[in-house]
């Protein structure tokens, strides 16, 4: 199994596991996989396997078993895996994270779920999710703006919920007024920058483009709110390194939303 | 408020003629029941009716997808390098994320977002009630024009030649 063909092939049986992994315990659901001090070339390999909870509070390591085991057969490529739990995970990085440093030799991230993973875990195994800056944010379109207004509802209640785009500044005034930004949005579970066709699909776009006339607004996780003044595109080769997003645009085009910041109304609360 | 439903229904040229010929020829009857949910979209669009869209267009991202994934598994298999077995009984999030990791780069500018399974997941009442009021109205807004540019992607893929 020495060629990048071989390689896949192991990379489809572990995925394969993984599947199976996922739905395994429904009270305890997979939330991290790695393959540790990867080899392809040998014919075992390792994983660590954590699930969300409780459910273990050890790191188990069950008898080696076959990667074929989908198809009964017993042969090579063969898998030892260590499973244990996050919140015991966890602990021992805080009690004795020398004793985990072998989970990090050769190691690479197969699946994992962020929701159930605690951030120490996530810094471990340098999961990255979002570029470094991203700030996310809240639509707030012109109508729930008037009623913000007149204090029929909060601010702070548009911020239920997965939040509806992130941004990474590409610049900020001296006085932190105007500022300019790239939109984001997460797929699967990654923050991602968007294309000048993709943004087409969101509201926070299409409202400003059909009704430039009415203000709409971005809460910002913290409680700034910005005022939306417009949407432009510009091609940046240089911001894919500089900003470190974790993708870049095939054709270097980001389109960039202008802002303003913006007081809270003194009749609503925030 | 901004857009009505019917106004973004009339720009979404794939909704309104859907090209089906990414589904395989052998699943007949999975472009039969896009075919009519995608009629019932129509009209539901067209009278606003904001909680209907939703429910629609997040079962017809569903029924697109899957019917799309299964008439791949042999491009998906020749890229992991063993048998793709499609599992039907996955949820929309599966779906998507399958979508996403062999076709997201691939047909660019198609990924799907994290955020149309919380819009589908919103059909259960205590989902919703744990969302901002106006949810229901973007959730529509968005997924009729996610639903029509998925369409018009698909439509123009020709899955590339494998070595």
């Amino acid at each position: 199994m020495r060629t990048r063909g071989g390689e896949a092939r192991l990379r489809a049986l572990l995925e394969d596991l993984i599947q199976y992994y996922v739905g395994v315990y429904p009270n305890n659901p997979l939330a991290l996989v790695v393959w540790f001090e990867k080899a392809p070339e040998r014919p075992e390999q390792n994983i660590l396997a954590l699930f969300a909870g409780t459910l273990r509070n050890e790191i188990t390591v069950t008898p080696r078993q076959s990667l074929s085991w989908k198809t009964g057969t017993e042969g090579p490529p063969y898998l030892e895996v260590h499973a244990s739990s996050v919140g015991h995970f966890a602990q021992e990085l805080a009690s004795q994270p020398q004793g985990l440093s072998r989970y990090r030799d050769r190691a690479e991230v197969l699946f994992f779920d962020k929701k159930f993973l605690k951030e120490e875990v996530t810094q471990f195994f340098n999961i990255v999710t979002a570029p470094p800056d991203l700030v996310r944010c809240w639509y707030v379109d012109p109508d729930t703006y008037d009623r913000y207004r007149k204090g029929d509802l909060t601010l702070r209640s548009q911020s239920a919920g997965r939040p509806h785009l992130g941004i990474v500044k590409t610049d900020e005034s001296p006085d932190f007024v105007h500022a300019k930004g790239i939109p984001h949005l997460e797929f699967s579970q990654r923050w991602l920058p968007l294309s000048f066709d993709a943004v087409k699909n969101y509201a926070w776009y299409s409202d400003w483009l059909s009704h430039p006339d009415r203000h709409s607004y971005l809460l910002v996780e913290g409680g700034s709110l910005y005022q939306i003044l417009k949407f432009e595109v510009k091609t940046a080769p240089e911001y894919a390194a500089k900003f470190q997003l974790l993708e870049k645009l095939p054709d270097d085009r980001y389109p960039e939303v202008y802002l303003r910041a913006v007081l809270p109304t003194e009749n609503a609360a925030t | 408020m901004t857009d009505t439903l019917k106004s973004i229904y009339e720009q979404c040229s794939r909704l309104k003629t859907p090209q089906l010929d990414f589904i395989p020829t052998e699943l007949t009857r999975n472009k039969e029941i896009i075919a009519r949910d995608l009629r019932e979209l129509a009209f539901t669009a067209n009278n606003d009716l904001d909680r209907s869209v939703v429910l629609l267009a997040g079962s017809l991202l569903e029924s697109v997808l899957y019917s799309f994934l299964k008439g791949q598994e042999t491009y998906m298999s020749a890229i992991r390098g063993r048998p793709f077995v499609f599992d039907p009984n996955v949820s929309l999030q599966n779906y998507k994320d399958i979508f996403n990791k062999y076709f997201g780069q691939t047909i660019i500018g198609s990924r799907l977002p994290d955020s149309i399974v919380d819009y589908r997941d919103a059909i259960h009442i205590n989902r919703e009630l744990a969302l901002p009021e106006d949810t229901c109205s973007r959730a529509a807004r968005e997924m009729l024009r996610i639903l029509d540019k998925l369409l018009g992607d698909l439509a123009g893929f020709a899955a590339p030649a494998l070595e």
